[in-house]
């Protein structure tokens, strides 16, 4: 009998290598801005901000006969934000785990945490995407409503958000000395979806990030800035499919100023791996391990006036 | 570890007309049935469904298998079965919940916001549409949610909230052709709501297009553009306040009640709008210029008014919590009319979940 490589049997023609293959993983935008707030344990769930109104200005000078002149009343605004529970869990079998060329467990353990920090991710984005104030493009020529983003409505959210007394998130980045950049003001920030890249890199006066000159101060999920806006994008980013006037998909990209949002830990309830080995939950013949996670979190919008859902069709 | 794990029981009775059913649940079901406790096994009682049921595992979203029963006499009842593709069982992840494809419309009429269309199916009263590219009406097309209040099979969708909206004062133009499209609203609550009509009132009533979510004691603010006329309404948190139960505006808006009934979603607020300029929605031209809707926004929680007062607090004063920002996000199994039962019977579900399950799989 003639042996040759194709008639080798399958088990020798393949080897098994035992470098995993890189998962995709999301960018993490939406708490970028957000204020960590930690609710102690034993003290309830729903966690309560508050602020205290602006007073009214005095302008009116005392009179000669020195009366006090009226009071103020002075003004709190509370805000509440709930904390649940979130978890998810995997079973595997004895008989995987232990028939496996490959550590099935680790690797479960790394999807696991991903899994989680991109679904805390995606809570803050529902939550901004729920709660904030509505904007829409309208500076773009693609005859839609909202329009594509243009620089006008870049321009126009942060209008408001300083007619809104809203803090910057970043400051200047200076002009230097180096060919082919630009200086981006101080800025607040924006969080959208990658599918807005085209739409970006085609806005006038959008400056990319390594046209920045100096980008230490930048994150590898920043894409570039447009005056006084500097952009985060995401695979996650927020997108409402077929909403626009014409019943295209709309990106909700959410331009915040300092505490606009924030999310609250539970002291307690901080994102947990927990592995039980086979034996655990009603499995008397030891058949079962499961590997799961869990994290206790609440996310608010703490100021409705700074945060802003700047909406752009063209994706 | 059982090969099925019980997620819970629930019971329901059906109203005169039965209408779908949303049971929530604390997981994905692999297996649910729907069983009729009143008119099982009931001789001379005909009932269609006594029984459903839907597996995850080869049954497409919104289909059953079902079990009837004719009217009988003598020993025992026999069924008969069936099964089809819609009105039966769908699972919404309300995180992720599952889309549909848009529907063409031939008219909105613009005061009594009847859709007509030659297609309704899946369509309930409940559910949410948003209306895309009406002709003639395109300040009310795009991202807009709108709750059906009545369905006529393959005639017309009515959005009585929308209505309601009209007779109170939003002036739309009737539109003609365009599109609507079945859509879950997203769970976190409160959220924003664009806002319909605006009254110019002592104490404001403020309309929306669908249930709202706020709650008396909360507090709500606005972002009115230039074309809809009441600017100065708009972001009430940044103006200086000077108390609880004083003239506005001064600060947030505070909610003094809520009405959500079958066909009105409004509330009335602490805002004197008297001398504000009138409410109007813009053309369907001056919208398709380029505009940005009117909100309402929640912006905080406040004291809780006593019985809808504007001035008065309740005592001892009251703490609203259930205006806390939220996620409520849910499992929900919808059962259709082909699977929800027959008139006034009590209907009991059973839902379960496989978990005899590996956590790994090859692609």
């Amino acid at each position: 009998m003639t042996v040759s490589i194709s008639s080798l049997p399958p088990q020798i023609q393949q080897r098994y290598n035992a470098k995993l293959l890189s998962t995709p993983e999301h960018n993490l935008i939406h708490q970028l801005f957000a204020t960590p707030v930690e609710l102690p344990d034993n003290q309830g769930f729903i966690d309560r901000q508050s602020r205290y109104d602006r007073l009214d200005l005095f302008e009116v000078p005392l009179d000669d006969g020195q009366n006090n002149p009226p009071p103020q009343q002075l003004n709190r605004v509370d805000v509440d934000c709930r904390v649940r529970v979130y978890a998810t869990y995997i079973v595997l079998t004895r008989q995987v785990t232990i028939t496996n060329e490959d550590p099935v467990l680790n690797s479960s353990v790394a999807r696991l945490g991903q899994s989680l920090r991109e679904t805390q991710d995606a809570l803050q984005r529902d939550n901004l995407e729920s709660g904030a104030s509505v904007i829409n493009c309208v500076g773009g020529n693609n005859g839609d409503i909202p329009t594509e983003m243009a620089i006008s409505d870049a321009d126009d959210v942060f209008t408001v958000l300083q007619n809104n007394s809203g803090e910057y998130i970043t400051n200047i980045v200076e002009a230097e000395l180096r060919f082919g950049t630009s200086p981006i003001g101080d800025a607040y920030g924006c969080m959208l979806t990658t599918r807005m890249i085209p739409v970006l890199y085609n806005m006038t006066g959008f400056i990319k990030k390594f046209q920045y000159p100096n980008i230490s101060q930048t994150l590898s999920v920043e894409i570039g800035g447009a005056n006084n806006v500097r952009f985060f994008a995401s695979e996650q980013g927020s997108v409402t499919p077929n909403a626009s006037l014409l019943g295209n998909d709309i990106a909700n990209c959410f331009v915040a100023a300092k505490e606009a949002y924030k999310v609250v830990w539970q002291a307690g309830g901080k994102a947990r791996f927990i592995y039980l080995p086979p034996g655990y939950n009603n499995d008397p013949c030891m058949l079962r391990h499961t590997a799961g996670c869990s994290f206790y979190q609440g996310q608010c919008i703490t100021n409705d006036l700074w945060i802003q859902n700047l909406r752009s069709t063209g994706i | 570890m059982l090969p099925f794990s019980f997620i819970g029981q629930w019971s329901y009775t059906n109203a005169a007309t039965p209408v779908a059913q949303n049971i929530p649940m604390t997981a994905k079901p692999d297996w649910v049935f729907v069983k009729d406790v009143t008119n099982w096994g009931a001789q001379n009682t005909a009932a269609n469904p006594i029984y459903s049921e839907w597996f995850s595992a080869n049954m497409a979203q919104g289909s059953y298998l079902a079990l009837g029963q004719p009217s009988s006499t003598g020993a025992g009842v026999v069924t008969y079965a069936s099964q089809g593709t819609s009105g039966g069982f769908t699972f919404i992840n309300q995180t992720n919940p599952p889309t549909f494809t848009k529907v063409a419309i031939t008219a909105v009429n613009g005061t009594t916001f009847v859709v007509s269309t030659g297609t309704t199916t899946g369509i309930n009263v409940g559910d949410t549409v948003r209306l895309i590219n009406v002709v003639g009406a395109q300040q009310i097309s795009g991202p807009n949610l709108y709750q059906v209040t009545a369905v006529s099979a393959g005639v017309s969708i009515t959005l009585g909230y929308a209505a309601s909206a009209a007779s109170a004062g939003l002036v739309v133009a009737n539109g003609t052709t365009g599109f609507y499209q079945k859509v879950y609203p997203g769970q976190f609550l409160p959220n924003t709501l664009p806002v319909a009509y605006i009254t110019q009132a002592t104490q404001a009533v403020v309309y929306f297009f669908r249930q709202n979510p706020y709650t008396p004691g909360e507090l709500v603010d606005f972002q009115i553009p230039t074309p809809y006329g009441m600017t100065q309404l708009s972001n009430l948190t940044g103006k200086s306040g000077s108390g609880p139960f004083s003239s506005n505006p001064a600060g947030a808006a505070r909610v003094l009640s809520v009405t959500n009934s079958a066909t009105v979603s409004s509330i009335t607020i602490d805002v004197d709008t008297t001398g504000f300029t009138a409410f109007q929605y813009p053309t369907s031209a001056a919208f398709a210029g380029g505009a940005s809707p009117a909100v309402c926004m929640p912006a905080g929680s406040g004291v809780v008014p006593l019985n809808g007062s504007a001035t008065i607090p309740a005592s001892p004063p009251g703490t609203n919590l259930a205006d806390a920002f939220d996620n409520r996000s849910q499992y929900i199994m919808n059962i259709g009319l082909n699977a929800v039962g027959v008139a006034n019977a009590n209907m009991i579900v059973m839902a379960f979940k496989a978990d005899f399950v590996n956590g790994i799989t090859n692609a």
